[in-house]
């Protein structure tokens, strides 16, 4: 079959058509959407960069530069609550750069020495004190002496548990 | 039905653009009966083409505003929308539409009608084309049916002209080999 051939065929194809019901049918279909449904134009470039557009966006940026400014240093200072000098951030670093602590440092350093002395003096007083007592315990006649003044015949009065536990409570406390 | 001028169609156009949908409905009379038949012998189904052939027409009134006049015929851009639509068919369908076809055509084979239609042709170039891939059916349909340009079938498939020529080669080589195999099935 010829290439010629083969094309008339093809052309013949031309013959077909839709049916006369349906051409009828969804063209009413088709202009019954058309008049439900509105199509959107959409937004054009040329209209973006259009002249009144770039001034309209223009004047909206500046007018909200404006408010931030103002909000920023004039109202927001009103606005805002106030601290106790002593509570303020500022305040408080200033202070704290412009304070000298080696006074400070030096003071804790010596009490830190008086307080060895103190522990060293504290624990030779001590240690003498229990020399003395030592030596007293074993003096005979220290001993004599105290059991002498001993009151051997003094009578202890009988005390029960609740005045026990009376006398022991003003003692304690 | 009278053919309108360019001329007629583009004033049509500038009507439907600012929503006069009597002057789309002049459109729809223009090109409804090219569009179907693009949209018939692509999907092979009457009922198919028929309801793709409608959302054609709906979608083009929905995107009006988007139809940039540049300088190919309004019809272009119709065939532009049948085309996505008919690949979204087949995406969405093409399994289904397999085993009607096989149904269909195991139906008639049988029959002696089937015989006689064969005889005249029509039946056997329509299922020749049937075989084709789909952008060998769009250039021989736009090209010797609707007897578009290569540029305005470029512009409709995003194909350059070379490429079409190539499609279009290949298109006419695989008809004559299936034809004749049709023909002489012997042979």
């Amino acid at each position: 079959m010829q290439k010629t051939e083969i094309i008339n065929k093809i052309k013949n194809l031309k013959t077909i058509q839709p049916d006369r019901d349906f051409v009828a049918q969804t063209k009413n279909r088709v202009l019954s959407y058309a008049k439900i449904y509105e199509p959107i134009p959409p937004l054009k470039v040329s209209f973006v960069f259009s002249p009144i557009f770039i001034k309209a966006g223009a004047m909206v940026l500046g007018t909200a530069l404006i408010f931030v400014l103002i909000w920023q240093f004039l109202l927001m200072p009103l606005f805002s609550p106030k601290m106790p000098p002593g509570l303020e951030v500022s305040a408080i670093q200033s202070e704290w750069q412009l304070a000298d602590i080696s006074p400070y440092l030096k003071e804790i350093f010596v009490n830190d020495l008086i307080g060895k002395d103190v522990d060293l003096a504290l624990t030779q007083l001590a240690r003498q004190e229990n020399y003395n007592f030592n030596e007293k315990a074993t003096n005979k006649e220290a001993i004599k002496k105290e059991a002498e003044n001993l009151i051997l015949d003094r009578e202890l009065p009988i005390l029960n548990g609740n005045e026990i536990d009376q006398l022991l409570n003003e003692l304690t406390f | 039905m009278l053919e309108k001028s360019e001329k007629e169609i583009r004033e049509l156009i500038k009507k439907a653009k600012k929503g006069e949908s009597e002057a789309f409905g002049l459109i729809y009379d223009q090109y409804l009966e090219r569009i179907y038949r693009f949209i018939y012998l692509k999907v092979s189904s009457r009922e198919e083409a028929e309801d793709l052939s409608q959302q054609v027409f709906m979608k083009a009134w929905e995107a009006m505003y988007r139809f940039e006049d540049e300088g190919l015929p309004f019809s272009s851009w119709l065939y532009r929308i049948a085309r996505n639509l008919v690949i979204d068919f087949y995406r969405t369908r093409r399994q289904n539409i397999v085993l009607e076809e096989n149904i269909i055509i195991e139906a008639t084979e049988n029959s002696e009608e089937r015989a006689l239609k064969n005889h005249d042709g029509e039946e056997l170039i329509k299922k020749a084309l049937k075989e084709l891939t789909e952008e060998q059916k769009d250039v021989i349909i736009l090209r010797f049916i609707e007897g578009l340009s290569y540029k305005e079938i470029a512009k409709i498939t995003k194909k350059n002209q070379p490429a079409l020529r190539i499609l279009q080669h290949r298109a006419l080589n695989k008809l004559r080999k299936i034809l004749k195999k049709e023909q002489f099935p012997s042979i």
